[in-house]
């Protein structure tokens, strides 16, 4: 589903609507014995919150250009299964080496991969893993940071 | 009490809490006629709901870093539009030099082996909206794409294109209503120094459940993910050349983005100096911030615009910072890190690197870079080649 679907920023205001009506209408109806009553009562007033808040909450993320897109974002899996993120694992699944640098042509001049950053091996102080044919993966001699504070790396949202 | 101060989150939830008691307690308190008692309890109702809205999204936006720091910034999106940004004029020094730009030519282009056929659609604000599968990247994904008054006008000229890279979270969006990139476009044209461009704004973070910046790609091919540096500079690219009349040399190519997009857009342009001439970054970061990258460190450092600028021979391209003095998540100092790497690494002197702070460029969000684009635009526009005909 779409969190920025007009229609559910439409229907979102609808349920707010008609749940806060519900509050003023149903409050004085609602019948049983007190603790029912209290329930009830608690019930339609945390609708008529909840229904409000999404609402809102739909209104702001469209009216910022679409922050969170797909309500599958918001279920992101935050410790994905092992093995997904094998940045060194060269091959394998053949999903890098196979497609990335596949011979479909692209138009854009002059040959696909160029070495963008000189083509001397001497201007790629770190060879990448899947470049070497060594079964040890190619970690670069931790050669001296950039003079960064820890706190450069915080994080960032836009 | 500014919109990221503990003060008004307390408040607001406070206010929250009681108007639910009060609701409660009051309601059948109310004095006077029916109508006026149904008035006061649906006064008391519809407060305590807003305020507990309210609440949450001062939750949000502080737990997120800040990304409204002030009221201004609420109030920013419509006064801005088309102008200039206040306390930009004077502050900001550029070098106004206009780079030599090689002259385009066509001929030289390889042909495309693989005609890329994308079907547009209308969309909002003039763009033209495809989906479509990158042949390299095998991404599916969207694409908004813009052209100026003068594309229809003259049916047989070569148009400059700037790619348009949004943030984290984020989407292309982002740089319509909220930028309102086509606006201050045309706005800054009228000024006669800034080109004719084609807007082309793809998705940036294509990977279903990678959208978030703790596990997005950050625009960067990652082995075992998915290669979005190539469906960004590679599959996008290829689309509107074959699809429109977009110059394909590099000289006509600019890209610009917003903080996570800003990070690209710096590393795409000292990656791809072949593809592209010149970027500008709204507010971005220069080291990677994704697990995607930081846990790899062979790509932490190939995908850092810090580290290529800091350790490596850089190309003869152009890239612009812009920071604001109020934003918390990207602060100027980022920025500066960059200017001063550059100016250490003799291998970095064929880069034309700038930046400039807004003393009052308010928070991190839109409101904020889109006084920074007309800026941008002059920028790109003494950098890159002009249409051709």
């Amino acid at each position: 589903m779409l969190l920025t679907d007009p229609a559910l920023q439409y229907w979102s205001c609808v349920a707010a609507i008609l749940a806060t009506v519900a509050v003023l209408v149903l409050w004085n109806r609602v019948q049983g014995p007190a603790p029912v009553r209290v329930l009830s009562r608690t019930g339609l007033l945390i609708a008529g919150y909840l229904t409000t808040a999404v609402a809102i909450l739909v209104s702001v993320n469209i009216a910022y250009g679409g922050l969170i897109v797909s309500v599958s974002d918001l279920f992101a899996d935050v410790n994905p299964p092992m093995g997904q993120f094998m940045h060194s694992a060269c091959g394998g699944d053949g999903m890098h080496g196979g497609v990335g640098n596949g011979g479909v042509g692209n138009g854009n001049g002059g040959p696909h991969e160029v070495p963008t950053l000189g083509a001397a091996a001497a201007a790629q102080p770190w060879p990448h893993p899947c470049a070497s044919t060594s079964a040890e993966p190619a970690q670069p001699a931790q050669p001296a940071q950039p003079a960064v504070p820890a706190e450069a790396q915080a994080s960032s949202v836009p | 009490m500014s919109p990221i101060s503990g003060s008004l989150q307390i408040t607001t939830v406070v206010l929250a809490v009681l108007a639910a008691l009060a609701t409660w307690l009051l309601w059948n308190r109310m004095r006077g006629p029916r109508a006026v008692r149904m008035l006061q309890r649906a006064a008391l109702l519809v407060f305590g709901e807003l305020m507990a809205a309210v609440a949450i999204l001062v939750w949000v936006n502080i737990s997120s870093g800040g990304l409204v720091v002030s009221w201004q910034d609420l109030l920013g999106n419509q006064s801005t539009r088309g102008g200039v940004f206040a306390g930009q004029q004077g502050a900001i020094q550029l070098d106004p030099k206009a780079q030599t730009v090689a002259v385009v030519r066509r001929q030289d282009v390889a042909v495309t082996a693989r005609f890329v056929r994308a079907t547009f659609h209308p969309s909002s604000e003039g763009f033209q909206e495809t989906t479509f599968r990158g042949p390299v990247s095998g991404i599916t994904s969207q694409v908004y794409v813009w052209t100026p008054p003068q594309y229809a006008a003259e049916p047989h000229t070569y148009f400059p294109v700037l790619e348009l890279l949004h943030g984290v979270v984020g989407s292309p969006d982002g740089w319509m209503g909220p930028m309102n990139v086509v606006a201050h476009l045309e706005a800054a044209e009228r000024s006669g120094k800034v080109l004719p461009y084609i807007l082309v704004v793809p998705e940036v973070t294509p990977i279903a459940g990678h959208t978030w910046p703790f596990n997005n790609e950050e625009c960067s091919d990652v082995p075992g993910d998915a290669n979005v540096d190539t469906w960004l500079t590679r599959d996008v690219r290829t689309m509107v050349i074959d699809d429109l009349r977009a110059e394909p040399a590099a000289d006509a190519w600019g890209l610009m983005g917003y903080s996570t997009g800003g990070f690209c857009a710096a590393k795409l342009v000292l990656q791809h100096p072949n593809r592209y001439r010149a970027a500008v970054s709204l507010s971005g970061y220069y080291l990677p911030d994704s697990q995607e990258l930081s846990e790899d460190p062979v790509l932490d450092h190939e995908n850092s615009p810090l580290w290529l600028i800091s350790h490596t021979r850089t190309p003869a391209v152009s890239l612009l910072m812009t920071a604001s003095a109020q934003d918390n998540v990207d602060p100027a100092s980022e920025a500066a890190k960059m200017i001063a790497a550059a100016k250490a690494n003799p291998q970095a002197r064929a880069t034309d690197v700038q930046s400039f702070v807004a003393p009052l460029g308010g928070g991190h969000n839109q409101s904020a870079w889109e006084k920074m684009l007309p800026t941008a635009f002059t920028w790109l526009s003494q950098r890159l080649a002009g249409p051709t005909p």
